[in-house]
Parts: C-alpha cells; sequence; structure tokens
C-alpha cells in the first residue's frame, strides 16, 4: 500500500479503532447488564417461591381448624369463648388479600399478614392450654393427631420464614451492588421486606407436651 | 520428568487443600458432630450394644438398598445448651444432608437421652409418608411405651421399623447404597486429576515452563471449582464426614416430638 496521504490515513484508523472500542466496551456493557438483570430476576423468583411455601404453611394451619372445632367440640362444655377466638381469628386471617404467590413489596404489607397470623397463633395456643383442663380431650386420639399437626405446621412455618428471609437478604444484598445498585430501580427492582423476630405474643404456640411419664412437665 | 511430578505434586497438594476448605467451609458448626457416614447410626450416648448397633445399622443400610430412602439414628447425651430440641434437629438434619439431593428422602429418628427425648425428623421427600400425625403415633405407641420399660435397644429398633413400615414402597431403591456408587474418589475429582494430567503431559512437551503454567492455570481452576463446588458435589460432602453422599438434607420442619 502507498501511503498517499498518511495523516488522512492514521485519523480514519484512530477513529475506526476509536469506534471498536467504544463498540466493545457497549458490548460488554450490555451484556453485564443482562446478566446481571437475570440474575435479579432469578433471584426474585427465588423470594417468590419462598414466600409461595410460608404462605402454603401458615394456609396449612388454617386449615387444621375445622378439624380441630368437630374435635374439641366432641368434647362436652368445652369453654365456648377460647373456641370462638380461634374461629374468629382464623377468620380474620381467611379474609386477608395477600398474594400467596408473590412475596410482599412493602414493609406494611408483610406487618399486616404477621400481626394478622401472629392473633390466630396466640388464640390456638390459647386453645392448647386450654384444652389441658380437659383429660378426655387430651387422651383422645383424634385430639393428638391434631396437636402434632399444629405442632408440626409451627415448626414448618418458622423453617420456612427463615428460608424466606434469607432468600430476601441475599436479594436486598445484590441490588444493592453494583452494578445492579445503578439500575435495579429503575427496573423495578426494590428491597424486600423481611419477617420480624417473633414478639412474645406472636411466638409460635408452644404445643409440646408431657407423655405424663416421669420426665413431668414438658417445658 | 521430576519436575513433572514435582509440579505433579504441588498442583495435588494445592487442590487438597481448596477442596479441604470448600467441605470444611459450610460445615464449621461447633455444635453439630460430623455425620456418622458411612453408618447409619450416632450414637454419642453409647446407648446400644455393639450387636444391636450393628443389627440396626444394617437395617438401615438395607432399607436404603430397597428403597433408596436414608433413614437414621442419632442419640445425644444432651441438648446443647442453646438448643431447642425442633431448632437442633433442623440444623443436624441439613448438616448431616440425608437423602437424594431434589428427593430429599430421608428422616433421622433422635433421642436426647438427659432430657428423654425423642423426634423424629422428616425430610420433605417423606413427609406423605411419614405425616406429622404418624410420627406422633410412632413416637407415643411404639417407642416411648419400650423407653419406659428401660428398653432402649428394642426401642430404637421398633422405632426404626415402624419407620420402615410407614415409607415403604414410596420410593424405588437400586439396590446399591449411595455410597456403593461413590465409594473412591468422587467423579469430578477424577476428571480434575485427568485434565491436571494432561495439561501436565502437554506443558512437559512444550519444554520447561511446567510450573508457571501451571501455576497460571491454578487461578482458572480455582474459580471454576467454586462453580460445582457450590452446586450438586459440596452439598454432598462426600467422604469428608460432613454428609451423606446424596447431597439431599432439605427438611421443612416435619415430623414430630416427644419424651418418654
Amino acid at each position: 500500500m502507498i501511503r498517499q496521504r498518511p495523516n488522512d490515513l492514521l485519523d480514519r484508523e484512530t477513529v475506526s479503532k476509536t469506534l471498536l472500542i467504544l463498540i466493545a466496551v457497549a458490548g460488554a456493557l450490555v451484556l453485564g447488564g443482562i446478566s446481571t438483570y437475570n440474575g435479579l430476576v432469578g433471584k426474585q423468583q427465588s423470594v417468590d417461591a419462598a414466600w409461595a411455601q410460608v404462605s402454603n404453611q401458615y394456609q396449612r394451619r388454617a386449615d387444621l381448624v375445622p378439624n380441630l372445632v368437630k374435635t374439641v367440640q366432641g368434647s362436652a362444655d368445652f369453654e365456648k369463648t377460647t373456641l370462638e377466638n380461634v374461629v374468629n381469628a382464623r377468620a380474620s386471617v381467611g379474609r386477608m388479600t395477600i398474594d400467596a404467590s408473590k412475596a410482599p413489596e412493602t414493609a406494611q404489607q408483610l406487618e399486616e399478614f404477621q400481626k394478622a397470623q401472629g392473633a390466630f397463633g396466640s388464640a390456638l395456643q390459647r386453645l392448647l392450654v386450654v384444652s389441658e383442663n380437659y383429660p378426655d380431650l387430651k387422651a383422645s386420639a383424634g385430639f393428638r393427631d391434631l396437636q402434632a399437626q399444629l405442632e408440626g405446621t409451627e415448626n414448618r412455618i418458622a423453617v420456612e420464614r427463615g428460608r424466606f428471609n434469607e432468600v430476601v437478604k441475599d436479594f436486598n444484598t445484590s441490588i444493592r451492588k453494583v452494578p445492579a445498585v445503578f439500575f435495579a430501580g429503575m427496573l423495578g427492582f426494590h428491597p424486600k421486606p423481611y419477617f420480624q423476630a417473633e414478639s412474645g405474643a406472636e411466638k409460635a404456640p408452644d404445643v409440646k407436651f408431657d407423655f405424663g411419664g416421669k420426665s413431668g412437665e414438658v417445658k | 520428568m521430576t519436575m513433572a511430578r514435582h509440579a505433579c505434586g504441588r498442583v495435588f497438594g494445592f487442590w487438597l487443600a481448596c477442596l479441604g476448605l470448600m467441605l470444611a467451609a459450610p460445615t464449621v458448626r461447633a455444635e453439630i458432630p460430623a455425620s456418622p457416614s458411612p453408618h447409619y447410626v450416632y450414637d454419642e450416648a453409647r446407648w446400644l450394644g455393639s450387636a444391636a448397633f450393628a443389627a440396626i445399622d444394617k437395617r438401615l443400610q438395607d432399607y436404603e438398598r430397597e428403597s433408596s430412602s436414608q433413614m437414621l439414628v442419632a442419640i445425644f447425651q444432651a441438648l446443647p445448651e442453646s438448643g431447642e430440641i425442633v431448632d437442633f434437629s433442623q440444623r443436624v438434619f441439613e448438616a448431616w444432608k440425608p437423602g437424594e439431593k431434589g428427593k430429599d428422602n430421608s428422616a433421622i429418628l433422635f433421642f436426647f437421652v438427659n432430657e428423654r427425648k425423642v423426634r423424629i425428623q422428616v425430610g420433605y421427600g417423606l413427609e406423605g409418608a411419614l405425616p406429622d400425625a404418624r410420627c406422633k403415633q410412632i413416637i407415643e405407641e411404639v417407642i416411648a411405651p419400650r423407653l419406659r420399660a428401660e428398653n432402649r435397644e428394642l426401642a430404637v429398633a421398633a422405632g426404626i421399623e415402624a419407620m420402615i413400615a410407614a415409607t415403604k414402597g414410596e420410593y424405588q431403591g437400586s439396590g446399591r447404597t449411595r455410597l456403593d456408587h461413590g465409594e473412591g474418589i468422587p467423579f469430578p475429582v477424577i476428571i480434575l486429576l485427568v485434565i491436571i494430567l494432561l495439561v501436565l503431559i502437554s506443558s512437559q512437551q512444550h519444554g520447561e515452563v511446567v510450573i508457571t503454567r501451571g501455576g497460571s492455570r491454578h487461578g482458572g481452576w480455582g474459580d471454576g471449582g467454586g462453580g460445582w463446588g457450590g452446586g450438586g458435589w459440596g452439598g454432598g460432602g462426600g467422604g469428608g464426614g460432613g454428609g451423606f453422599s446424596g447431597g439431599g438434607g432439605r427438611s421443612g420442619g416435619g415430623g414430630a416430638s416427644g419424651g418418654w
């Protein structure tokens, strides 16, 4: 090649080089952005999946109520108000319009959910405490099974809540990291609320009971 | 050749260290002991005689061959000071990882001798066959009466039989246990070793760059290793003593507790 106008050629070379670099940088940014975005979408899915598990377990607890009512009513003169409280709390939980497939977006939503569920849990706990005064009821196989199911459900709720908080933490951390922090908000990724630690009233009913063996009182 | 051997030794050592770190990291939890793998019974309290231990161990191994489900017995002297039975059992379950990854077809029968407490902790995959009420029933009707009669070996054996009876047919076994499959070096490690060997051989052919090239490769493998470590394999714990080789171990907290 004969270099007739070296300056011009050089310029062109520089320009095209610069262009290439720009394109490469832009490409890298776009690719990086896409993969970050995809990562966030995946994490959001995990949060929703964990939420679905949490709701499942709460639902499962609510579903135990009809059976519980039937069993307890079978026991003569069972304290009416206790049973009514359970039924009412169950009803107010049922009235909640929270989406089971999508994790709550705001702390307030989750708080309301937690409050209603907490009240329901306390009512159940109260019923189990009162049932101690009804030996016939306590001795029945039906009631024992219900107690086991309630206890298992409370445990499951605790486990799934813990897992939910873990994936939420993961999600919240990743939207605050570079580069996601620059565009997460614009694309609709906002920090999600956690379950708060159990306060006294909200604590899972302690439905463990003793077998009348030598160990005596269990908790 | 000596050089290659030297480099090989270094590479191997490096990898052993990496593997060690990867396996150790998730299981560093002071109060949770290593899983009894390859045994199915953990007997910290020396509660079972050796004959009973062996018989129950064998029974559980056979059951895994037959059903692929892993059931374990864990006998602790006492709950840890800060421990609550459900929470502790859950954590042991997650550390030992019994059952197949994705299926979590496993259950652990816990005993806490000082507290006189029993718990059956059920993995997700057996929740259908071992619902809470069933677990409660097994504890109360099968295990507790025998324990009150001071017949602990029978209590453990009968409890296990009841759990087996409840879960029979839920999963199909392959006639082998997971340890039968994974005897010796895990598959990914074999692949790694082969790759290392190939790289070493090809470097050898190119002359004396063995060590630098080997060295520069470490970084790359290290990154890759992190990936599969977090996935299927690291979860299993393999022969590291961390868990059972299936890599299951997810439990939603199902099961029941009781005392005697």
